[in-house]
């Protein structure tokens, strides 16, 4: 998962934004806790926390993230710290379908 | 007019045959349900209550059949001969059949008179009548004979339901609190149960709910994307195949609206269908491929990263065609050619394409990004330096246990292309001046080239931009120390220590600056400033290492050797005195440290003949390991420091009698794997040495693989040249085995470049006895090089003579590596 969502920031967060962003996960996801979380989000650090650093990610990085589309779905829900049920109509038409099979 | 047709009799008559019983039964366990009903109707002609049963069977399994291949006409008119035939106990059938065809009104009509009638009907028939009524969601009529306790279930499941897509968990969890176990919707109370703690983040509290939830029926089913999503696995390629699952899964991750886009590219990537996958999403998806963040993000990496996973070819296949597709005609399309353009460039640095190739490629992108986002002094920076990095390369040459072989060292780096490395440098520095990056990667790359004038210059400039970077004042004390700059030298150092107070490089940089200054002083004939730079060199010095540049000890002892040079032996006296009160090290060590440094200083011998004594003295007695790795650390030294050191070679005779005494003393493997390296260098002359100490070592672990590796070794240089082949490689291949089990990644990475070296020799008639084997024309210098070490393992080049050493004429140029630079 790209470390913009890792911390929660917009691509064009400027140093300070992405510190204190770093500062609240840290907090969210402390490393005696959350161990692989800490890391995560350490490693997204390293990736953003200045200009530079953000441009060599984006110009340079060539690790895929995620293994396939589903994983990257998975990925983004796991780290999401809110999960919103389907508006009411999404529901009906989603519960309808699980009835025929 | 034509011949009339015989009637075939048989054919139309399905029961026609010895057995039409065992036929029908044939048909039905078959699945050939069309060809049980004819049969079992025609029997159900001469025994109805023996065969009304299972004709019943076959026209529900005609009725499954047709609803499950969508063919929903021919299915309701099944049910009709159902009805016909069995009445209103076809309700069931009709309300899946209803909710396949989406007619929700008649479907949980078709459920309400199933239910109206429960002694009638299975469990299992109740229970998906209960499910057609909740995701009817229409009101059932006042009217239907649909029992009240069901009815006043069903209206809380409903509006609890309603509640959870609303976010008030809460009043869903009070709504559905009064159905009990019993109820035909208890599986819903689990089902939005378990929503309550999903959308809670409840997440065990969840899985416990929907486990609970009976099998085969639509909570279950419902529930089954939320199970998934709650397990901690990566996505398995059986679930990409199961596109439904799949798009349920983004509905309930909150990506409903790309859930079947989603799914449909799930399962095109899971069956290796790369392209395909990326174009569907270009298609379906809008903001893909995106520089912002969210899933279209993380989508993009994945799509535009994956090639430099794949084999070569398939990846070059797959970039073309994201090249391609970014192509295509489309307004919004410079993000994704911006995309596809750095996976070519990158991919054909992967691939080790043709220098200028790759350079043009980054050109290329640095253009389109320009295009899209301005003009990016930074990127352009950024894309040039790498490329700078990329083509300043070392190519890889040395073993590293080279110092075991024979070989040159070469005095020129081999670079991958100088050229362009100069230019992309250059280019990266012009791109952003104001950068620091880029200049300092310019002067390392200068340095790496040995251009010291343009590194000093450049060094100046930036110094004078950059006037408090660590870097840049490290690098020009140290420039200014070759130069022999002294003053200014300590100062940039002590500059640099004053930003980085712990840097053990540049502390000890500052110290052996010291040191060559305090020298050049006594030469000079200035005792004064000499014995002022001490405390200089103290304060930066460590209180408790033993090491011989930034030890107190060896620092006392090397003002001892000054002072003896100024013939002050009142302050020598006292030095030394300070230096043995700081030692660390054993008092040996100490000693011989002094008797090298002194006589590399050209102090008179008679000066230092206390410890020369007392180092004689040491090696007349017992054995001791630490004795013997003291004597060959000082030795090492030894021989970094320049000039020529007065019966260093006696001494050197004296450490290696003394070793062979050692074989079989007690030690610990690390020592012996000191003494053993030591004997097997060119520093010396007696590798016999190690052949002791190796067989001791194996006697006790035959498998210990830097052993036999140094028993290789050994064997190699008493007869030089691969005279058997075949048992070097088994012997190599035994030990990298052993290496890899043992976790020695040097002695891995040795014989693995030994087994390719072997691999790589001629044949066994050489260049000149076999007509047939065709001598490379286009060798380069460096192979030449190569061939030449071959030749003279075969043809025994005598070793190098040593020359005599020079006369110390005051000024003496420096040896060794950089770090050890001293006078």
């Amino acid at each position: 998962m790209n470390p913009y969502d890792r911390l929660g920031i917009a691509t064009d967060a400027n140093d300070e934004t992405i510190r204190n962003a770093y500062l609240e996960a840290v907090k969210r996801f402390p490393p005696e806790r959350f161990p692989e979380q800490f890391t995560a989000i350490s490693e997204a650090y390293q990736e953003l926390k200045d200009e530079d650093s953000r441009l060599r990610y984006l110009l340079f990085e060539k690790t895929p993230g995620v293994a396939s589309p589903m994983d990257a779905v998975k990925a983004h829900f796991d780290w999401s710290d809110r999960r919103t049920p389907p508006d009411f109509e999404t529901l009906k038409g989603f519960l309808r379908k699980c009835a025929v099979r | 007019m034509g011949k009339k047709k015989k009637k075939n009799r048989s054919r139309k008559n399905p029961a026609h045959g010895p057995d039409p019983t065992r036929k029908a039964r044939e048909h039905l366990s078959a699945g050939r349900f069309r060809q049980a009903v004819d049969v079992y109707k025609v029997l159900c002609k001469t025994d109805r209550d023996s065969f009304l049963a299972p004709l019943k069977a076959a026209y529900e399994g005609l009725y499954r059949q047709r609803l499950e291949k969508g063919l929903f006409e021919e299915a309701a008119m099944v049910v009709d001969q159902l009805e016909k035939l069995f009445g209103d106990s076809a309700f069931h059938e009709r309300v899946t059949l209803h909710l396949k065809r989406e007619d929700y009104p008649k479907a949980a009509d078709a459920a309400a008179k199933v239910l109206s009638a429960p002694d009638r009907i299975s469990d299992n028939e109740a229970v998906t009548a209960a499910d057609a009524l909740v995701v009817a969601f229409d009101p059932v009529p006042a009217e239907s004979a649909l029992p009240a306790e069901v009815r006043q279930d069903l209206d809380r499941i409903r509006s609890a339901l309603e509640s959870v897509a609303g976010g008030s968990r809460q009043d869903a969890l009070e709504r559905i609190q009064p159905i009990g176990i019993r109820s035909l919707f208890a599986s819903w109370k689990w089902f939005i149960k378990g929503q309550c703690a999903f959308y809670g983040r409840e997440d065990k509290k969840a899985v416990a709910a929907f486990e609970k939830i009976l099998p085969d029926t639509a909570p279950a089913a419902a529930a089954a994307p939320y199970l998934r999503l709650l397990q901690k696995d990566r996505w398995r390629e059986a679930e990409a195949k199961d596109t439904r699952l799949t798009a349920d899964v983004c509905v309930v991750a909150g990506c409903g609206a790309a859930a079947e886009d989603l799914a449909r590219a799930e399962y095109l990537w899971t069956v290796k269908r790369f392209r395909d996958s990326h174009a569907h999403l270009r298609r379906t998806i809008e903001d893909f491929p995106t520089c912002s963040r969210g899933l279209a993000r993380s989508l993009t990496e994945l799509y535009y990263n994956i090639c430099f996973e794949m084999p070569p070819k398939p990846a070059q296949k797959y970039v073309e065609h994201l090249v391609r597709s970014a192509s295509a005609e489309r307004a919004d399309n410079t993000t994704a050619q911006i995309w596809a353009r750095r996976s070519l460039a990158l991919l054909s640095e992967q691939h080790a394409d043709f220098d200028p190739f790759i350079l043009e490629h980054w050109e290329k992108f640095i253009d389109l990004y320009e295009s899209l986002n301005g003009v990016s002094p930074r990127v352009r920076a950024l894309v040039y330096g790498r490329l700078g990095d990329l083509f300043a390369e070392e190519i890889p040459d040395d073993n590293p246990f080279s110092f075991f072989f024979f070989r040159r060292r070469r005095k020129e780096p081999n670079l991958r292309n100088i050229e362009l490395a100069r230019h992309c440098f250059q280019a990266s520095v012009d791109a952003d001046p104001e950068a620091f990056q880029p200049q300092v990667a310019q002067v390392a790359f200068l340095e790496k080239i040995g251009d010291t004038s343009r590194v000093n210059r450049l060094l100046d400039r930036l110094i004078r931009q950059f006037p408090d970077e660590k870097e840049v004042l490290f690098k020009a004390g140290v420039r200014c120390s070759d130069r022999k700059a002294y003053v200014k030298a300590m100062n940039y150092l002590e500059r640099t220590l004053a930003l980085d107070p712990m840097d053990k490089v540049v502390r000890e940089q500052f110290i052996l600056t010291c040191i060559v200054a305090a020298l050049q002083y006594v030469r000079k004939g200035n005792p004064e400033k000499a014995r002022a730079l001490l405390p200089r060199a103290l304060e930066w010095s460590d209180t408790h290492s033993d090491d011989f540049n930034r030890g107190r000890a060896y620092l006392y002892a090397r003002w001892t050797a000054m002072a003896h040079l100024l013939n002050d032996q009142a302050d020598a006296a006292q030095l030394w005195d300070q230096a043995t009160a700081h030692r660390q090290g054993s008092e040996l060590k100490l000693h011989f440290f002094y008797w090298v440094v002194a006589g590399s200083y050209g102090v008179a011998r008679p000066l230092s003949k206390e410890s020369e004594a007392f180092v004689e003295k040491t090696l007349k007695g017992a054995f001791s390991a630490d004795t013997a790795l003291d004597c060959i650390l000082t030795l090492q030294y030894a021989n970094l420091l320049p000039g020529w050191i007065s019966g260093l070679r006696r001494k050197k005779d004296r450490v290696e009698r003394y070793l062979t005494r050692g074989a079989t003393a007690e030690m610990t493997r690390q020592q012996a794997g000191t003494v053993v390296s030591f004997a097997l260098s060119e520093e010396c002359s007696r590798p016999d040495i190690a052949g002791a100490y190796i067989r001791h070592v194996l006697k006790q672990n035959s498998d210990d693989a830097l052993f036999r590796y140094y028993r290789y070794l050994a064997r190699t240089q008493a007869s030089p040249g691969y005279g058997h082949i075949d048992d070097d490689m088994h012997e190599l291949e035994t030990i990298l085995r052993l290496a890899r089990e043992q976790q020695e990644a040097t002695v891995t990475l040795a014989v693995q470049k030994l087994l390719r070296e072997i691999d790589a020799m001629p044949p066994p008639g050489g260049f000149g006895g076999n007509p047939f084997f065709d001598i490379d024309d286009d060798l380069e210098e460096e192979d030449m090089e190569a061939i030449d070490d071959i030749f003279s393992a075969f043809f025994g080049q005598p070793p190098e003579k040593q020359k005599p050493p020079k006369k110390h004429k005051g000024k003496s140029g420096t040896q060794g590596p950089q770090q050890l630079n001293l006078f």
